[in-house]
């Protein structure tokens, strides 16, 4: 440094000077780009949204060029034209078919042409070309818009509730009719079965019964009775169909071959009682044969009836009726999985889920039987405040909880406490039994009531939605 | 009171015809190129050490006070945008401009003033050398050259400060940083800015040249000089900023 000339250092100073300020002007120009490569094209807008000249150009969202002039238009039909100057190297993804929009960046910021991608079939974009412009949407008329829409959905919901409860109504009025059916039906099986059975006992006895029973008079109104019953049955039972028939064809095809065979096997068997009661009061025939006859037909008419009561049940769980029958009551606690059960409303949406802690309400007998203590009443009592705004008749669960011992030990507990619980309750709170439900669940609520573990028992009741 | 009015008519209009002459004489023969060299090399490189550390410690501290406020926004990535629009649109002119007041404002004047009370400037006069072309005209077109390129330096040792502070504390990649400065920058950004330095060179140089060169009364004269060459130069540099400021906003329409 020390032998360096002045010349020299000024010499430095000012080429390090200029030179600096050149390299800033690089970085600055590398925005700018006054030395790129570049191309002009236009593109027309009604409103131009305060953007200036100057103002950036990005294709498909790179920067690549700026506006280099806004043309007033001569008439207010006419628009602005815009003079975008792009950058060549984007000229391969600039085609005829790509469209200019006005953007903002940000919510606040620079307001800048953004021109997309074109289609690969349309011609390249050649310099001077004037390229398709789309608006910005206003906030107005976005709102406004938006209003539209929220009116059509408005409706469209409306028709569709409207139809909804159409379909409710037709559920409803079908099973209606399906109840209907059941009950009639009911007293007349139980009224065949039993007399049937009677007779069925009768005739075991031996050859000797039947013979005196052949010349009992009495008996043979009684078998008179009998068959006027099982036609009636069986008339009801057509009916019945009829009416299953028209309810099913409304609802869905599913128990219709189920429903329609019963009713066959109904048919034929009365036919068949009949043709042997014929034989049976027509004389010179053969008496064993007869009887084997009659107890043939009474056992067919008894599978008839257990056919008939198998249907009815697969018609309780009958995807469109099984709301129903819950709604009646029918919630058949005997035959609920807890699976089924984890997808029941008591788990989904119970109307009242009271969890109770086992700590102080059992305690643990002999052979590790469970028992309820006195406090442990007096804790349901209080637990029970939740759910006796809603009592009686609605369904409640008594879910049983036990964490100690291994997994059988603890199903046990659970089962017993959640039966305890469900047996005090009934006569204390004069349940209904058909409403009240067990459900042993050993340590692990369902998925659905949000608990991990729980030691103890969970009160869960829902709402019929009829009664 | 009138001759205060009076007085200080005198002097602006004493300053003015002082620049015309400035500016006629530089564009005169003969060309004092090897002195010319020589104030450059007084007032340009003998100011370049100062000019870089003060203009690294703005960029930092620039940096540092932004990013409390940016922070608070969640904009920290605008940090480097901040520092460098805050030195190339002003600061940095601002800054380089006070300084060479300060430090080759001062220098002029003291030097200058030295030469017209000990009759230096007379002697210059009586040995027919143009005292006016050979200290003067030099000194301010030195000014006027040296100003630009010491605000350049202080621009960018500023970027370099604050860059270092980004980098220490945000982990920034030194390319993101650069791209970041200057994203938004456009020539109207860089160039008006760093031109209009060649005003203040200009004031700071016939200032400080007028008051020396029209020194009187001795040793404390020169003191008079150098101060008020510092005190007016860079009031006026202030002043002229704030003019020029707006008219570059208004020819660029910023």
């Amino acid at each position: 440094m020390a032998g360096m000339s002045k010349a020299v250092k000024v010499g430095i100073f000012l080429v390090g000077g200029i030179v600096l300020f050149c390299v800033g002007l690089f970085l600055v120009g590398s925005r700018a780009n006054l030395f790129g490569n570049r191309y002009t094209v236009y593109a027309d807008f009604n409103n131009i949204e305060t953007i200036d000249q100057g103002a950036k150009v990005r294709v498909a969202g790179m920067d690549a060029g700026e506006i280099t002039d806004i043309q007033i238009p001569s008439s207010p039909s006419a628009k602005f034209r815009l003079k975008l100057e792009v950058e060549k190297k984007f000229q391969p993804i600039v085609r005829q078919d790509s469209v200019a929009t006005l953007e903002t960046e940000g919510m606040v910021g620079n307001v800048y042409v953004n021109i997309k991608k074109g289609s690969a079939n349309s011609p390249v974009c050649k310099p001077g070309c004037i390229l398709p412009s789309q608006g910005t949407v206003s906030m107005g008329q976005l709102m406004k818009e938006g209003s539209a829409l929220a009116g059509s959905i408005q409706s469209t919901i409306r028709d569709l509730h409207h139809r909804a409860d159409g379909v409710m109504q037709n559920l409803d009025s079908a099973t209606g009719h399906a109840d209907q059916m059941i009950k009639g039906v009911q007293p007349n099986v139980v009224h065949l079965t039993s007399n049937a059975n009677a007779i069925v006992a009768g005739i075991r006895q031996g050859h000797g019964t039947v013979g005196s029973l052949l010349t009992d008079k009495t008996m043979a109104a009684n078998v008179n009775q009998t068959i006027a019953n099982a036609k009636q049955t069986s008339a009801n039972a057509k009916e019945a169909s009829g009416k299953v028939n028209t309810m099913m064809a409304e609802v869905e095809k599913k128990d219709l071959p189920k429903v329609h065979q019963t009713v066959t096997n109904a048919d034929s068997a009365t036919q068949k009682i009949n043709k042997a009661v014929g034989k049976l009061v027509s004389p010179g025939k053969n008496k064993k044969s007869t009887a084997d006859e009659i107890r043939e037909t009474l056992d067919q008419a008894d599978r008839t009836t257990a056919n008939l009561a198998s249907d009815t049940e697969a018609v309780k769980h009958n995807f469109f009726l099984r709301g129903f029958f819950n709604r009646r009551g029918f919630y058949s606690f005997d035959t609920m999985t807890p699976s089924k059960y984890a997808a029941s409303d008591f788990v989904k949406k119970p109307r009242a889920r009271v969890w109770v802690p086992a700590e102080g309400v059992f305690t643990t007998g002999p052979n590790k039987s469970q028992q309820l203590t006195n406090a442990g009443k007096l804790i349901l009592d209080h637990a029970m405040e939740g759910l006796t705004p809603y009592l009686p008749n609605n369904p409640v669960v008594v879910e049983g909880y036990s964490t100690s011992g291994p997994s059988n030990e603890q199903y046990l507990a659970s089962r017993e406490r959640a039966i305890l619980v469900s047996e005090y309750l009934q006569q204390h709170f004069h349940l209904n039994p058909k409403w009240v439900g067990v459900m042993p669940f050993s340590a692990h609520p369902p998925k659905g009531a949000r608990k991990e573990t729980w030691d103890g028992v969970a009160l869960v009741l829902v709402v019929s939605k009829k009664q | 009171m009138r001759y205060w009015i009076a007085a200080f008519f005198r002097s602006v209009g004493e300053v003015g015809l002082f620049g015309l002459r400035v500016i006629r004489d530089t564009f005169r023969r003969p060309f004092e190129l090897k002195e010319i060299i020589r104030q450059i090399f007084e007032i340009g490189w003998r100011t370049c050490p100062l000019i870089l550390v003060s203009g690294f410690a703005l960029g930092a501290v620039l940096a540092l006070q932004t990013r409390a406020s940016m922070q608070a926004f969640g904009a920290e990535s605008m940090i480097p945008q901040a520092v460098s629009y805050g030195l190339f649109k002003d600061i940095g002119p601002l800054i380089a401009a006070l300084l060479v007041a300060g430090r080759a404002g001062a220098g002029i004047g003291a030097e200058l003033a030295g030469m017209r009370v000990t009759e230096q400037i007379d002697a210059l006069d009586a040995l027919a050398i143009d005292s006016f072309k050979y200290l003067v005209v030099t000194r301010v077109v030195a000014c006027v050259i040296a100003m630009p390129i010491l605000t350049t330096l202080l621009d960018f040792a500023g970027l370099l400060g604050g860059m270092a502070s980004d980098l220490l504390a945000l982990h920034m990649s030194v390319r993101l940083f650069l791209n970041d400065a200057f994203g938004t920058m456009g020539w109207v950004d860089y160039i008006p800015p760093i031109a209009k330095t060649v005003v203040f060179g200009f004031i700071i140089g016939t200032l400080s040249c007028y008051l020396g060169y029209t020194a009187t009364q001795g040793a404390a004269g020169v003191g008079r000089a150098s101060k008020r060459s510092v005190v007016f130069s860079s009031l006026l540099v202030i002043l002229a900023d704030a003019v020029l400021v707006k008219s570059i906003l208004f020819w660029y329409s910023g």
